[in-house]
């Protein structure tokens, strides 16, 4: 069987590592007794140094996205869905390879990883199930701009008819599930929750529970009541508690794992940091890290409205300016080191598919506090974490809650604890291969 | 307190009733005259047809026909309607078309002279009018006997809610009409007291509070049980190709943008609220939207299908607003103009259904049919909710319709126990709702008969002339007697104050020309004579003057008025008399002026016919008096 996993944006983060994960997964299936062929379809002009880890079995190839008008496509023999209707689509989205090569063309099934697509719903050349990671405009309407007619809605209207033709829809939490039968109207049946797998970023090492324990002491010396103990540093860190600045190689600090969209709740999250160091007096440092977080840096030139937003206010906010730092994106080692100097993560969103970040943490004894939300709780109750949360919607409770934290860093349970899940990989190829198999038995 | 008689006490009139001799043909069938107004375009979730489906379905073949009396325009939009209707009520219901124009502005509309021949033409094939509001001052212009529904007046408690000039318009139109009902048709007790009996002062006896019935919704709209066949049902209605011209009105961005996936959307397997509700004003529909952002915001699994309209591109209303600006029209659909039979298969699939609306003239329909359909309902606590279900009962169906929140933890609540709620909430309804929709049509029937052979409302002498009104008789005085008088004696009236009036109507086609009244002089012997004189419309007409004992029959021209209009005629006079004054043992300490025994209309030929008697060198007797 020749699966083509596309990834038609520009995605680095969480979604190109899962499109290699998938690639890696298939590329190593036997499916009815022959050994899967896999390719990965990227954008036109994608980065190919971000691709670390695929398997070399893997073809890469770069996909274009063209329209094909519906009136040309009924010459063609392939079901046309949307009928006569003067409101329905005059295109499709068509998939084609830019350099000729086959991977398209000739594969027996295409697995998308979105069906936000460019000119219309997809062309269903080939029999395809699609990846849905999230629905966040469900709950963040604003990431697709205030015009309901502007042209991300539009798309957004085709993604719904792309994911009602597929056929199957795949999904990893049973809430994003639930979001693809009742916002985009997919029959249940069509939609099968698979389970969570994860591509370990980095090495755990061996003394990640020591460094966890020493660092649980330090942060004791830093916020503890009474004066710093045997320590180097104590002076240092009375020092920076008067001159209010920031030094991440001294101070402790929290790590803020976002990227620069809006469904990442910055305003709030900005605004519940300023309560954290005004009202609650918050001790610790803020770290913000991840894919396109160097926007915010106050070097950045990006423009966008949004962006400029959040970097005038981090620049500008006399609590903020010398306690929260941008670290901006980051390789994965780089990512790990931050993160095992961190005093515990915070994963502020109003809504996505959850984050593994958490599983990261927790795999380095780091705790996590988390929005509350549905996919959040599945990830934590999958993999046995024990977060702590807050109310994204308010930055009060996230204030109250950044500052209980540092009670709770205190205590012996604060270690963040995990169950190794090697058990989801195997059972999620299982599901995917009948899947495929599914798939493929069905007309286009 | 004693009653004064008069001299030589005559006897007794006949009441009015008793002295028309109506003629009503024994007819199998009572002819029901449904009047409507405005044009109609489709016949899908529009209140109106929506109550006339109920009232037809009540309908028992051969009890009545349903005249309807619409524009020429509506008659597509009726023929549709009529379809889902049972076969052997179809055969009871006939069209009569309005002229060109007249249905459109019924509203305001004051029939003229050359409107009798249409007016006339109806009415051959009726026996009595029921109009869907008393507010068509065309109302005062027939000659049949009119009954009318009285929904609400809900400028009463939303007085600010709606465009400077509704109420005072309802209002006018209503008093212009007022009189010509002979019965007011309301829901609740609520509508009655507060808003007919205590605005229009329409005596009670006059108004009929007829609650709504609890009926089988998927059986009367031809529904389906099975939440799968509903939403099959739903989805192909949604697949039928709706060409731009059709009677269907949707919003074309919505149909560019989730026309597409509604056609596919398994309504069976998604937990929706549904709101069947106009969006108008007092409709409090932008709570529950409110409530709907909350829900999300709290990550419930919830959507909302709505029947009211939601525009997508600006200029937007209110409504479409508050939808928008939260970026919820994904999941907040509005599913408007649907069939009955469609709207019955959206309430099978919903999870709950919210009725925004603390006020409805009655108990709010949708109740009858989301819990009819197994689907639990939430309603707004108000007045009439309240009129009909006590405290305990009340607890499993109502919300603060001020507040989202309490709403938003009522849907997450009903969901929770949706089947349960359902069965609860259905024990309620059949408790306190015992009524059946052949009730209450019947009811309606029985209604209009009452009207018809009481003779049309107001003063019915005045309909075809030449008729004695016995003032002591059994028929209602109410409209008649206006300031001034006493309560009726055995034998007429005596006039409390030294103006007394009298108010009717002449009624299109009655051919009055004159009015006699017998006077009767004071009501003690010794008294000062009175004099006086009668004014027809502030004009003086004729005089009298009147010594203890005399009862003279005065004739007074009446100028040739606008038909349908009130005619006011004040009896003055410069005595009043204290029967304890002149009499030590009466105990009548009452101040009495001028008294009338009986009124007479007399008809334009009857005049003529004395002129010329009076003209008549033999007849030289022909005067006022008789």
């Amino acid at each position: 069987m020749r699966c083509a996993v596309v990834m038609p944006h520009h995605w680095r983060g969480g979604m190109l590592n899962f499109a290699i994960l998938l690639s890696n997964i298939i590329a190593g299936m036997t499916i009815d007794g022959e050994q899967a062929v896999a390719s990965l379809c990227i954008p036109e002009g994608y980065d190919r140094t971000h691709m670390a880890g695929l398997s070399a079995t893997v073809n890469v190839t770069d996909v274009r996205q063209i329209p094909l008008a519906r009136t040309d496509a009924r010459a063609l023999p392939f079901p046309d869905d949307y009928g006569t209707d003067p409101y329905s689509p005059t295109h499709y989205t068509a998939l084609t390879t830019v350099d000729g090569s086959l991977d398209i063309a000739i594969a027996d099934v295409w697995i998308l990883l979105t069906s936000i697509l460019l000119h219309g719903p997809l062309f269903p050349e080939k029999p395809y199930l699609v990846y849905l990671p999230d629905l966040i405009q469900r709950l963040v309407p604003e990431i697709y701009g205030p015009d309901p007619l502007g042209p991300s809605w539009i798309m957004n209207a085709w993604q719904a008819m792309s994911l009602q033709r597929s056929q199957g829809v795949i999904v990893t939490t049973k809430r994003t599930g639930l979001d693809a039968v009742s916002y985009a109207g997919v029959s249940k049946s069509k939609v099968h929750v698979l389970p969570m797998v994860q591509a370990p970023l980095f090495k755990v090492p061996d003394s990640a529970e020591a460094l966890s324990r020493q660092k649980r002491t330090q942060l004791r010396q830093f916020l503890g009541d009474g004066p710093a103990r045997e320590d180097t540093s104590g002076g240092r860190l009375q020092k920076l508690r008067c001159e209010n600045s920031l030094d991440p190689a001294q101070t402790p600090y929290f790590l803020w794992v976002t990227n620069s969209t809006q469904h990442k709740n910055h305003r709030r999250a900005l605004r519940a940091l300023e309560l954290y160091y005004g009202q609650e007096d918050g001790r610790l440092a803020c770290m913000m890290c991840g894919a396109t977080t160097d926007d915010f840096k106050a070097a950045s030139t990006v423009q966008t409205p949004y962006i400029q937003e959040v970097r005038t206010r981090i620049a500008e906010s006399p609590l903020l300016r010398d306690r929260l730092h941008v670290a901006g994106e980051l390789s994965h080692a780089g990512f790990r080191r931050l993160l095992t100097g961190a005093a515990y993560l915070w994963h502020n969103v109003l809504y996505d598919n959850g984050t593994f970040s958490v599983i990261e943490a927790a795999s380095l004894g780091i705790p996590s506090l988390t929005s509350d939300y549905p996919q959040m709780r599945e990830i934590c109750e999958a993999y046995s974490i024990n977060t702590r949360t807050f109310d994204p919607w308010s930055p009060e409770d996230t204030a109250a809650q950044l500052k209980a934290m540092e009670g709770f860093l205190l205590e012996d349970q604060a270690v963040a604890t995990m169950s190794s899940r090697e058990d989801l990989r195997e059972s999620f190829s299982i599901q995917l291969t009948e899947l495929l198999l599914h798939a493929c038995s069905t007309l286009p | 307190m004693a009653q004064t008689p008069r001299k030589a006490p005559r006897p007794r009139m006949t009441g009015l009733s008793e002295s028309l001799e109506i003629s009503i043909p024994q007819r199998k069938a009572l002819r029901l005259g449904v009047l409507i107004f405005g044009r109609q375009r489709s016949p899908f979730a529009e209140g109106l047809f929506h109550y006339l489906t109920l009232l037809a379905s009540g309908l028992k073949p051969g009890e009545a026909t349903l005249v309807m009396i619409i524009a020429e325009e509506s008659g597509p939009a009726f023929e549709i309607w009529q379809q889902f209707l049972a076969p052997e009520i179809r055969d009871s219901i006939v069209f009569n078309f309005l002229p060109p124009g007249v249905a459109d502005s019924l509203l305001t509309f004051v029939a003229s002279a050359s409107d009798e021949a249409w007016i006339r033409s109806c009415e051959e094939h009726l026996d009595c009018w029921f109009s869907i509001t008393p507010a068509l001052p065309v109302l005062a212009s027939f000659n049949k006997p009119v009954i009318s529904l009285f929904a609400d007046y809900l400028h009463v408690d939303y007085p600010t809610f709606y465009p400077e000039g509704d109420a005072k318009r309802f209002c006018e139109a209503c008093s212009l009409a007022k009189d010509s009902i002979s019965k007011f048709i309301c829901f609740s007790e609520y509508v009655k007291r507060h808003q007919i009996v205590s605005v229009f002062k329409i005596p009670n006896d006059r108004v009929e509070v007829l609650p709504h019935a609890y009926f089988d919704y998927a059986k009367l709209a031809g529904s389906d049980a099975d939440p799968k066949e509903a939403a099959e049902r739903i989805r192909a209605f949604l697949q039928e190709d709706i060409g731009r011209d059709s009677v269907i009105v949707r919003d074309e961005w919505q149909r560019r943008m989730v026309g597409q996936l509604l056609k596919k959307f398994p309504f069976e397997d998604v937990p929706y609220v549904f709101m069947s509700t106009r969006a108008r004003p007092h409709k409090n529909a932008i709570t529950a939207i409110r409530a709907a952002e909350l829900l999300l915001r709290s990550y419930a699994d919830v959507k909302f299908f709505v029947t009211a309209g939601i525009i997508w591109a600006a200029p937007r209303d209110e409504f479409s607003e508050a939808v928008l600006q939260r970026g919820l029209q994904w999941d907040v659909i509005s599913m408007n103009h649907v069939p009955i039979d469609v709207h019955a298969a959206l309430y099978r699939c919903a999870s709950v259904t919210v009725h925004p609306s603390p006020f409805e003239g009655g108990f709010p329909f949708t109740a009858f049919e989301s819990v009819s359909s197994g689907t639990p309902v939430l309603l707004a606590d108000g007045p009439v909710v309240r009129e009909f279900l006590p405290k305990h009962a009340r607890e499993d169906f109502v919300f603060n319709p001020t507040s989202p929140s309490d709403l938003a933890a009522r849907i997450k609540w009903a969901l929770s126990c949706r089947e349960e709620l359902a069965q609860r909430q259905h024990d309620t309804l059949s408790r306190f709702f015992s009524r059946t929709l052949e009730e209450n049509t019947r009811r309606i029937i029985e209604l209009a008969r009452e009207a018809v052979e009481a003779g049309p409302a107001g003063v019915p002498a005045a309909v075809v002339g030449a008729h004695l009104l016995g003032i002591n008789g059994d028929a209602d005085q109410s409209d008649f007697f206006g300031n001034g008088w006493w309560d009726g004696e055995d034998w007429g009236r005596w006039a409390c104050d030294h103006v007394a009036t009298l108010r009717f109507k002449v009624r299109r086609g009655s051919n009055i020309g004159a009015l006699e009244l017998c006077l009767v002089g004071p009501p003690m012997p010794g008294s000062k004579r009175l004099t006086g004189a009668i004014l027809i419309d502030r004009e003086m007409r004729a005089s009298f003057s009147l010594a203890y004992g005399e009862t003279p029959t005065i004739r007074v021209p009446l100028s040739r008025s606008e038909p349908g209009s009130i005619v006011e005629v004040d009896v003055v006079s410069n005595l009043l008399f204290r029967p304890c004054d002149h009499d030590a043992e009466n105990t009548d300490d009452r101040p009495l002026g001028v008294g009338v025994e009986t009124i007479a209309f007399i008809e334009e030929t009857v005049i003529s016919d004395s002129s010329q008697a009076a003209n008549d060198p033999g007849n030289a007797a022909g005067d006022a008096e008789r």
